[in-house]
């Protein structure tokens, strides 16, 4: 199972979000465990049409997801997957 | 508390609302939404419901209804259904919650939305579930004469019913028209003579036009106004011709 880690801003609206182990073979599949646990939190992360948000960016440990549009990224066993908003602005 | 009590301002930095006291003096209530743009907030004066479209930036659009003014909820958002587009090859996806109306005294819980890319929302449900008004974002003039302006789409950012007849509304979309139904949302035409818009090879183009809020007279819904580039215009026959003002 992986683990997904969640910028604090998140936080603010969904107060019980801690990092949480996930089964999936993608992003995608993650993000609809995710949704599972905490109903409406996709819509934060992805629009409609399942597009990953213009400021949010998705890591794979080390690594920025690769497919923002369907989010097809494999994840595995062990790995620590980081949903982070882009600071922008001066 | 009745509406006329209360003075609710959305602004960049979250909502803000006064209060009528005992000696008629609004004083200062509390913040909602702290740091959040609140692109739009109202009382709904059929259901005395409080709503708030937000514009988070980094997580999207979000509505948010009250019953009481104090604690809110936040509901589903209106979505564009999975292959609509607003130009060949560009999903449509909400970008902005930019105008709200209730959709007329005798339809108590019906709402309307307008969004950027230029969809139209209805609920008959009170934001239980919204449907995109087809007739409009189907017009045939849409995804070749309509485009942005201030923003990156189309955004309908005035919704107008008229008080005689819920079924007459006008919606003001920048940049393409004011659009009118006669019928409750079946029909939609432009109301744009009169008008110019002198960034246009035509000015006086039926679409293309850049309203931006447009306000109907409450006493006498068949005058309304709008400010646009090049003036501010009044109509005196609900739309059917423009008369530049200033």
């Amino acid at each position: 199972m992986a683990i997904v880690k969640f910028t604090a801003n998140l936080k603010r609206f969904y107060p019980d979000l801690k990092p949480t182990q996930v089964q999936g073979e993608t992003v995608s599949d993650v993000l609809e465990e995710i949704e599972k646990m905490h109903k409406g939190i996709k819509d934060y992360i992805v629009d409609e049409s399942g597009v990953l948000r213009k400021h949010v960016n998705i890591f794979i440990d080390n690594e920025l997801i690769k497919d923002r549009k369907r989010l097809t990224d494999p994840t595995g066993d062990n790995d620590e997957i980081y949903i982070m908003q882009a600071l922008s602005g001066g | 508390m009745t509406v006329k009590n209360n003075l609710l301002l959305g602004t960049r930095k979250g909502l803000v609302v006064y209060r009528k006291n005992g000696q008629n003096k609004w004083t200062y209530d509390r913040p909602h939404f702290l740091g959040i743009p609140v692109t739009i907030a109202t009382i709904d004066v059929n259901t005395g419901t409080w709503w708030a479209l937000l514009d988070h930036g980094h997580w999207g659009c979000k509505v948010h209804r009250s019953s009481d003014g104090q604690t809110w909820e936040e509901i589903e958002a209106p979505k564009y259904p999975e292959g609509d587009e607003v130009k060949d090859g560009v999903p449509a996806v909400t970008k902005l919650l930019w105008a709200f109306s209730s959709a007329g005294a005798d339809k108590s819980g019906e709402i309307l939305i307008g969004t950027e890319p230029g969809g139209l929302f209805r609920s008959k449900d009170n934001g239980d579930s919204f449907e995109l008004v087809r007739s409009l974002w189907d017009h045939p003039s849409r995804k070749e004469g309509w485009f942005g302006g201030g923003r990156d789409h189309p955004a309908i950012h005035s919704i107008n019913v008229d008080p005689r007849d819920s079924d007459h509304v006008y919606v003001g979309i920048s940049c393409a028209a004011v659009f009118e139904t006669k019928d409750g949302g079946v029909n939609w035409e432009p109301r744009s003579k009169g008008l110019k818009a002198d960034f246009l090879p035509d000015p006086s183009s039926e679409i293309g036009q850049d309203p931006h809020l447009v306000v109907m007279s409450q006493t006498n819904p068949d005058v309304m106004w709008q400010q646009n580039h090049c003036g501010i215009f009044k109509t005196s026959n609900g739309g059917e011709l423009w008369e530049d003002v200033g």
